[in-house]
């Protein structure tokens, strides 16, 4: 039930499948040793999206992931420039583009746009506030299109 | 932005599960074994205490304090080798009162003291 929910924002977040299960494996054991604590299914959701995003953050340090900078000078972003790559490719380039973001901003970007999940229940899953969270997702989205834009000109230059 | 990804192959969550469950089974029979250790070690220190009690005679009470003096050394009384009595010893017929005569310098005078 929850395993798509922890694969997929481990994927998002660490950007490489190997790391992702990694990632899952180790959210679910935390999860059977802790399954006393929780009085109903429902508070099992977003206590794994926390530990999810946590064991990421602690898997994506330990292993020295997503270290490197967005590559290319910080382009400007016209409107419609997605659209004159190919929807595939583009999904290509936005997993890889992920990678480049902050590790909150990256999260905040996961949990909401990715995942869908309200403004207040990412705030409450990040420790932080609505607004916080707002501003990430905002700074996150112009940053993603900045980083998609000058990975796709590299590819067409390559 | 399109964030639409593709979905995960289900083989990828069946490999997750696997490894899961794997590790927990992994953990169990860990846990497992350190609890046979301890008991099996308590066992064993239960035999040996037991063996060593067996073979060693009981040590001899400590002897009772009477009284402790302020400032002095505690009084004990020494525990005493064991008496053994005699068999045929014969008791003492009951005893005669000693009269014992004391003569002062004044021959009128004579103490007569008689001892139980």
């Amino acid at each position: 039930m929850h395993q798509r929910q922890v694969l997929l924002t481990s994927l998002r977040l660490l950007g490489r499948m190997e790391d992702a299960q990694d990632a899952a494996q180790e959210a679910f054991l935390k999860l059977y040793r802790n399954l006393r604590i929780f009085g109903s299914l429902a508070e099992i959701r977003p206590w794994l999206y926390r530990v999810s995003v946590n064991v990421c953050h602690d898997l994506a340090r330990k292993r020295g992931l997503l270290a490197a900078e967005a590559p290319g000078p910080d382009v400007p972003v016209e409107d419609g420039g997605d659209e004159r790559i190919g929807l595939e490719q583009q999904r290509v380039l936005l997993a890889e583009a992920l990678t480049y973001l902050p590790e909150k901003e990256r999260a905040a970007i996961v949990l909401r746009e990715i995942e869908g999940l309200d403004t207040d229940e990412v705030a409450a899953i990040l420790g932080s506030t609505p607004a916080t969270v707002r501003t990430q997702v905002s700074t996150g989205r112009a940053r993603l299109r900045s980083i998609v834009t000058r990975l796709s000109r590299r590819k067409h230059e390559l | 932005m399109n964030f639409d990804f593709p979905e995960v192959s289900p083989a990828v969550y069946d490999e997750v599960r696997q490894r899961v469950l794997g590790e927990i089974r992994r953990q169990r029979k860990a846990r497992n074994a350190v609890r046979m250790m301890a008991a099996a070690a308590a066992c064993a220190v239960l035999v040996v205490t037991g063996l060593l009690a067996l073979r060693q005679p009981a040590a001899a009470p400590a002897p009772p304090m009477l009284a402790r003096v302020p400032g002095g050394p505690p009084v004990v009384v020494r525990a005493s080798p064991m008496r053994h009595r005699r068999a045929n010893r014969q008791r003492a017929a009951p005893a005669q009162p000693l009269l014992v005569r004391l003569e002062t310098d004044d021959p009128n005078v004579v103490i007569l003291w008689i001892v139980d």
